[in-house]
């Protein structure tokens, strides 16, 4: 028992770890799982474009258009006159376009100009930048007509206007008959906690079986009288206790913030996560067998779970890594543990139980057995060449 | 006297592996991950309007010219873009099956009832088709008014609606670099805050209270202002090659484009340098605690470079409008920044102000750290 309580102490050196990493995945996990899931559509609606608009004509005519665009998009502050910030706004998503009306621009569309009446800013030829440029063109097209055709200035923008909103009711029909790429709230959430997990664990329990290999602690050890059986198993046990511990609260977090959003998967994407432990502990083994030095350690951690998490579709979907990537990724351990939340999401809740999850578990549980055995061969070198 | 402790610095700071791990080894681990991660995605941006594939049925023996519409989009446009690629289908269930398997995004169908757009998700393209179908029932609207007011002027209107009239342009800034540049940008500053281990390294040889080392350079009959000048250039020169080789594997093995001229790359990478190492000899110098001078500079250097864009490229940008002292105070946020403006813009006054800040902080870094290094005494050791 002194040999596992002491271990669950010197735990309380990697708190600040522990509690950094933890932070992350509770803020970081939960904004990006909420950007990240979708629900079925049932109904169509249309996708917004958020565009900042800077009108310097304050005219009839600048003002019908910002009235249509406020009633059919989502219109923000530049927050800017100065174009170069806000193309600085556009390129870094604050929002999708900037609409800048000039000074003549009432007068030049009277006079019958159509070339370059308004100018804006978007982040390349995005698919956003597309539609409202679409949308503009078709507004001022209406209102240009209007005007040629003898309408006053007021009629035109009336009747543009009446136009649209008539228009809007003209709607796409949904069909969405598949269950696939629909992203739940616990996806997004145990996909992140993929990076997170492991680097809590690994830093923690390696750093914690590092203490136990110093030199003094080590001969202390050694020449207690615990028998070398139940000293070993103390430690697995501590070991254990410690990432399970941990697991639990990521678990019981994930289920918190996931009440509102729950689909019966909670305790398949459970398993899952046991599964993403012994890997965690396996590594974390594998680590401390190479080095007892914190920074090492760090280091080691830092490099493969970060490196991993870019290959196996953390951090990036891997609809967007090239194949090859993809294939090298099949070699790694978190691409299981993502293969395995991809086929829970993917897959009716009857019909999960089933012989690809199994798969994928054992494959988990290959990888976690494979880093423990390089440990103890590690370990066992490193004794028999006294290094 | 001051070389010779220049090379021994350079040689005891080179043999501390984990050191050589951290500012050498694990850069261009990350640029690798970032290159394999956003290396498509800065070749080729996914947010960029790609051609969509659409189906179309004509329950109709004849189109009313909704077809004739959809053949003209499918055409390359003059600014190069080809908005639609047609795909016909005798039935609906064929058109519905090929949408299930994603070989069309939605399809047309045209019928006694009008044009109906089908499709699988919300979503911009759905927008985009549907918007196709609006435009085509717009046109007609137009014309049935103008017809109803104004009769003779309906073929004028005719010709207008017809025309490809531009109304609006793009502002162009000349230089389009890819928006994920961003996170190599905060990668290198990353890479420059990782030096303040070297000079808290380099300080805990020098302070009696910390090491064995320590106590032999507190009493050796030399001034304790030229070890700690020696030791601390010799700490910039090795953060400098460090940083030169990553922007190398950067630029010239991944081959991705930075977009900053390598001179100018160059005097930023020795101003990040020389940055991280006077932030490193502040807190070196106030700091006691061995955990501490590893962890405190590690999350020094990771808070900073995630409020300059390293893990979120938007945060920047949210703090400029939020609070924007907290840009020009943190060291990581103000490199990116200057390689942010001079890639997009050139040496503007930003650019110039941003480098002045650095400088400014160097000094500041290095008078505060000077005070408390100076004339120090041990009660006891």
């Amino acid at each position: 028992m002194s040999v596992f309580n002491a271990i669950l102490k010197s735990t309380k050196a990697c708190l600040v770890t522990i509690i950094v990493y933890f932070s992350v995945f509770a803020l970081f996990g939960n904004i990006s799982a909420k950007a990240t899931a979708t629900t079925k559509d049932t109904m169509f609606e249309d996708s917004v474009v958020k565009v900042a608009i800077t009108d310097n004509d304050n005219s009839a005519l600048s003002q019908g258009l910002v009235d249509y665009l406020k009633e059919t998009q989502n219109v923000v502050d530049p927050q800017t006159t100065s174009l170069v910030e806000m193309n600085d706004n556009v390129r870094f998503l604050i929002y999708d376009y900037a609409l800048i009306i000039p000074e003549d621009f009432s007068e030049r569309a009277k006079a019958g100009e159509t070339e370059d009446l308004l100018e804006f800013v978007a982040p390349g030829a995005t698919a956003p930048q597309f539609l409202l440029t679409e949308k503009i063109r078709t507004y001022m097209q209406d209102v240009m007509v209007y005007l040629n055709s003898g309408y006053s200035e007021e009629e035109a923008i009336a009747l543009t206007k009446e136009n649209m909103i008539k228009l809007s009711d003209t709607k796409a029909t949904v069909m969405d008959t598949s269950d696939e790429n629909h992203r739940s709230f616990y996806t997004g959430m145990f996909t992140f906690n993929g990076y997170t997990l492991l680097m809590i664990l690994c830093i923690s329990i390696s750093s914690v079986l590092g203490f136990t290999k110093d030199k003094d602690v080590k001969n202390r050890i050694s020449v207690s009288g615990m028998h070398f059986k139940s000293r070993n198993f103390a430690t697995i046990a501590a070991v254990f206790c410690i990432g399970f511990i941990i697991t639990a609260a990521v678990v019981l977090f994930v289920a918190l913030m996931g009440m509102a959003d729950t689909n019966g998967k909670l305790f398949f994407y459970c398993i899952n996560v046991l599964a993403l432990m012994l890997i965690g502990m396996g590594m974390a083994y594998m680590i401390s067998a190479i080095t007892t030095n914190e920074n090492i350690i760090n280091m080691i951690t830092n490099m493969f779970v970060l490196s991993m998490s870019f290959f196996c579709g953390v951090f990036i979907d891997l609809q967007f890594l090239s194949p090859s990537i993809v294939k090298f990724a099949h070699f790694l351990p978190l691409y299981w543990y993502t293969a395995t939340i991809r086929l829970i999401n993917d897959t009716p809740i009857d019909k999960i139980l089933g012989k690809t999850f199994f798969e994928y578990l054992l494959i988990e549980l290959l990888f976690a057995g494979l880093f423990f055995a390089a440990g103890l061969i590690i370990s066992k070198k490193k004794e028999q060449y006294a290094v | 006297m001051f070389i010779r402790i220049f090379t021994y610095s350079l040689k005891n700071l080179s043999r501390k592996y984990w050191l050589v791990g951290w500012n050498f080894i694990f850069p261009l681990v990350l640029a690798t991950a970032f290159f394999l991660g956003f290396g498509n995605l800065i070749k080729e941006d996914p947010d960029t309007f790609q051609t969509l594939e659409v189906g179309y049925v004509n329950e109709l023996d004849e189109s009313a010219g909704f077809d004739q519409v959809l053949e003209e989009l499918s055409e390359e446009n003059d600014e190069g873009t080809t908005v639609l690629n047609l795909h016909t289908y005798s039935s609906k269930d064929d058109a519905v099956k090929a949408m299930n398997n994603g070989d069309i995004k939605g399809f047309y169908l045209e019928s006694e009832d009008g044009v109906e757009t089908i499709i699988i998700s919300n979503g911009y393209d759905s927008t985009i088709m549907n918007e196709i179908v609006r435009e085509y029932d717009n046109y007609t609207d137009v014309i049935t008014q103008i017809a109803k007011d104004h009769p003779e002027k309906v073929s004028d209107a005719i010709d207008a609606i017809t025309s490809e009239n531009s109304f609006i342009s793009e502002y162009n800034f000349g230089n389009e670099n890819s928006q994920y540049i961003q996170y190599f940008y905060a990668l290198l500053a990353m890479t420059s805050l990782f030096s303040s281990w070297i000079s808290t390294a380099i300080l805990d040889g020098m302070c009696a209270n910390m090491s064995e080392m320590g106590k032999r350079v507190e009493c050796a009959p030399t001034s304790k202002f030229m070890s700690i000048t020696a030791s601390l250039l010799a700490g910039v020169l090795l953060q400098i090659v460090s940083n030169i080789i990553v922007v190398i594997y950067i630029q010239y093995i991944l081959g991705i484009n930075l977009g900053v001229p390598m001179g100018t790359m160059i005097l930023l990478c020795t101003i990040g340098s020389a940055l991280g190492i006077s932030t490193g000899t502040l807190m070196g110098s106030v700091i006691r605690n061995q955990r501490l001078l590893v962890t405190v500079p590690l999350f020094f250097t990771m808070i900073c470079s995630f409020f300059s864009g390293l893990m979120w490229g938007q945060i920047k940008q949210i703090i400029q409008y939020n609070c924007p002292i907290i840009n020009k105070i943190n060291p990581a946020a103000l490199l990116t920044n200057a390689m942010y403006v001079r890639s997009t813009y050139g040496a503007t006054a930003e650019f110039h102000q941003d480098v002045l800040i650095m400088c400014g902080m160097i000094v500041g870094c290095i008078i505060v750290a000077s005070i408390f290094l100076r004339r120090r005494k041990y009660v006891s050791l």
